[in-house]
């Protein structure tokens, strides 16, 4: 190869090489912006964007699946975020998807999170307006955290007086070097050991006797478990329900028995209440008692009249042979 | 002192125009149909192939020694991980630029300075007209454009060597691979980051070889004026990049690309 081919090659190819470069960095950053592949936009709507610009990566999932594409102020409180999204990719994404503004890293660029809603939806078309949250405020979060310190600080100085007040002789601090309360304790403690097994013994016996109960074992556990005893003190209780009943229905009629006794119309009210009926019936008796004992001496005469006689004497015999009267 | 310093002043200002005057003739004969295709490539051949040792020598030390001393400060604030992103930024924004823009103003400067100026003393130029070839064609139009076109591509191939060499230079401390290593530098990377530092080489290369080739063009007093012509070549490209550079930065700014 002559001087000038030489030249001609080298020259070609150094030229081949810069080209070459010159397109792959090319190409590299626009397929970073999706230059060279279709996209779908969509939309969100935020109050405000906290420093997004346009360019800015859109991840879902932590992927980068395209770019802010453009902000626009709607009005006072809303602005609108347009979003260029990979054809590919945004197949995956569904309507109902929340969008937020996040960052990369504490010190890095904006960039928005989709993240998936709840429940089915719709793949997200050209023009679709998806849900957003409210992004972080970095002022509110330090407004937050200044909250926090001073929190903190109440609570360092409250921990230095308690020390202080620890480190003071006397304190209870002082106990833990009391050798005498150390062995008190520790029979406290072994006596307490002492309680707490006879209580689990206790409690494994009531388990036992439980478990038995359950089981159908003993009175109980039949009166529980067994179907008949169940139906016959359910019989025991509709005849305890009847009594009841029963009961209910005497004590009305001893109610309105009562109530008649307190009627001033009534017979009963006038026997039990009345001064001069009961004087009255009074009377009445003592001349019973008067009229009986005539008729008893009446009587007398009549079995010494030789009209009655005989029957007497038959009866005295009947009776002593029989030992009863005969009629 | 105060008419010493006017006459510098004074010497500036002319010295400014007369640039201008030469960048306006290149302008009327940088299109013409009749363009010395086979000068330019061996112009481009020297100025583009031959510098690339040179440059990405530079560039390769530029990128290790920035991610080496950047280390230390970005571990002071816990952001060690951040250092391919930090020095990729820096990189492709600045540094591979200006370095290789200043590294062809004075390799290539110089030379042009020195190879015009050498002509001119000796009339070779003269000989030129003479013979019937434009001397300013040939000569002037063919190498500035080489310039103009060659400096980005070195300042692509020196990008790609000095983020190789911030590899390097990360994996002398961390243990990162290639693929993690790239692609954490195209994530922190924007169009905005590279556009305009390719855009503003173009503004260098243009610089290196209309001011290489004015001071080459305009030689006088001899062997001494070459050795004028080839420093006073490097200097005022030199100072013309900064001026540039600052000047991008201000447009880019004013762009909303910062």
């Amino acid at each position: 190869m002559s001087k000038e081919g030489n030249v001609a090659v080298r020259l070609g190819l150094f030229v081949l090489v810069g080209t070459v470069l010159l397109v792959l960095g090319l190409y590299l950053l626009g397929s970073k912006r999706g230059l060279f592949s279709s996209t779908i936009t969509v939309s969100a709507e935020f109050r405000q964007v906290g420093g997004l610009r346009p360019g800015n990566n859109v991840r879902y999932a932590g992927i980068n699946v395209g770019t802010v594409e453009r902000l626009s102020i709607m009005n006072d409180s809303t602005v609108r975020v347009d979003i260029a999204l990979r054809e590919d990719q945004a197949a995956h994404i569904r309507s109902n998807a929340i969008v937020s503004i996040g960052s990369d890293g504490l010190m890095g660029n904006k960039l928005m999170n989709i993240e998936p809603g709840d429940g089915p939806g719709e793949p997200v078309t050209d023009g679709s307006m998806l849900h957003t949250s409210i992004p972080l405020d970095t002022d509110a979060m330090l407004e937050t955290l200044d909250r926090t310190n001073e929190n903190l600080a109440a609570i360092t100085s409250d921990l230095r007086q308690l020390a202080e007040r620890l480190n003071r002789p006397g304190s209870v601090l002082d106990l833990f070097s009391d050798t005498v309360l150390a062995a008190q304790l520790r029979g406290s403690l072994s006596e307490l050991n002492a309680s707490a097994q006879a209580a689990q013994s206790a409690t494994e016996q009531a388990n036992a006797l439980i478990a038995d109960v359950r089981g159908g074992k003993g009175a109980l556990g039949t009166l529980i478990g067994d179907p008949v005893a169940e139906q016959q003190v359910k019989g025991l209780l509709q005849q305890l329900q009847l009594l009841s009943d029963s009961l209910s229905s005497a004590a009305g009629e001893v109610e309105r028995f009562s109530t008649g006794l307190n009627d001033p119309k009534g017979l009963a009210h006038a026997l039990t209440q009345d001064t001069i009926v009961a004087s009255d019936v009074r009377r009445s008796l003592a001349n019973l008692e008067q009229g009986s004992e005539l008729l008893n001496e009446n009587l007398k005469a009549l079995q010494r009249n030789w009209f009655f006689r005989r029957y007497f004497r038959e009866k005295e015999k009947d009776l002593k042979r029989d030992g009863s009267p005969k009629d | 002192m105060v008419r010493g310093t006017a006459a510098k002043v004074t010497s500036v200002l002319r010295d400014a125009g007369e640039l201008m005057a030469f960048a306006g003739r290149f302008f009327q004969q940088a299109f013409h149909k009749r363009f010395e295709w086979r000068e330019f490539f061996r112009q481009c051949y020297i100025n583009g192939t031959l510098t690339l040792p040179l440059v990405g020598i530079t560039a390769f030390i530029m990128g290790l020694v920035l991610t080496v001393q950047s280390r230390p400060t970005l571990e002071r604030f816990g952001a060690a991980s951040m250092l391919p992103a930090m020095v990729a930024i820096s990189v492709v924004r600045e540094i591979a630029p200006v370095i290789t823009a200043i590294i062809g103003a004075g390799k290539i400067g110089s030379s042009m300075g020195a190879e015009l100026g050498s002509m001119k003393v000796t009339e070779q130029i003269d000989a030129m007209e003479v013979s019937g070839t434009n001397p300013f064609r040939y000569l002037v139009v063919t190498r500035v454009w080489s310039t103009t076109l060659m400096i980005p591509v070195l300042m692509v191939i020196s990008d790609a060597i000095a983020i190789w060499a911030t590899w390097i230079g990360v994996n002398i401390k961390d243990d990162v691979s290639w693929g993690l290593f790239y692609r954490q530098v195209f994530e922190s990377l924007e169009f905005s980051d590279f556009l305009p530092a390719l855009i503003k080489s173009y503004f260098f290369g243009f610089a290196i070889g209309i001011v290489g080739c004015y001071r080459g063009y305009g030689t006088e007093k001899g062997t001494e004026g070459v050795g004028q012509a080839a420093h006073s070549a490097v200097v005022t490209a030199s100072l013309l990049i900064f001026i540039l550079d600052l000047m991008a930065v201000q447009v880019t700014d004013i762009l909303g690309l910062n």
